[in-house]
């Protein structure tokens, strides 16, 4: 994956103290929900992410 | 986009994005949360604060009157994530059909201006395809150019 800069677009502020909302159950239903969907249906051939990066 | 947006804010790691939908209900918290599923391969989890279940929540329709607006936000974060992650493709699925057909019209919508920076691809009838307005479609799936 490539380096993230951490910079944001104008309009965008950077909140410190923002939950980890990546704990939620809402979120945590929702990933399991697109690895079975792409489990199953796969990806374009050109999309399967590029390992290594 | 060509819609206005409203002011967002990220966390510290990049992954998380706030903002504060203003309209004819109120005052409603989105958020939105890029998951890494694999490398390079995230999902956009989009959806309300609900205070109630100290949770996000995408089962119901805000109904506050500025549905372009908060989609021209949604979008403004992943010109943003892909800025930070350039080789990332993000999936777009909503819990429901209506919802998924909702992100659909959004980027039905605003295909030219979406087109410019992004790639979108939908998945129909057991395939992906380059995204064409009228086509309901199952999942998204967006790159950058």
């Amino acid at each position: 994956m490539s380096t993230p800069v951490n910079k944001h677009l104008p309009g965008i502020t950077v909140n410190p103290n923002m939950p980890d909302y990546s704990k939620s159950p809402f979120i945590i239903k929702k990933v399991e929900r697109a690895r079975a969907f792409i489990a199953k249906h796969g990806l374009p051939k050109e999309d399967k992410p590029k390992k290594g990066k | 986009m060509k819609y206005p947006r409203y002011p967002v804010e990220a966390s510290d790691d990049l992954y998380m994005y706030d903002f504060y939908s203003e309209g004819l209900r109120g005052r409603i918290k989105k958020t939105i949360i890029y998951s890494r599923i694999e490398e390079n391969l995230f999902n956009l989890g989009f959806g309300d604060w609900n205070e109630e279940l100290k949770d996000l929540d995408d089962s119901s329709r805000s109904n506050n009157g500025d549905r372009d607006k908060v989609l021209a936000t949604v979008a403004f974060t992943a010109l943003d994530f892909t800025d930070k992650f350039p080789d990332a493709r993000i999936f777009v699925e909503g819990s429901t059909s209506a919802r998924t057909r909702l992100y659909q019209m959004g980027i039905g919508d605003n295909l030219l201006e979406i087109n410019e920076k992004f790639e979108v691809k939908g998945f129909i009838n057991d395939q992906w395809e380059v995204f064409q307005r009228g086509r309901n479609y199952e999942a998204f799936l967006i790159k950058r150019k």
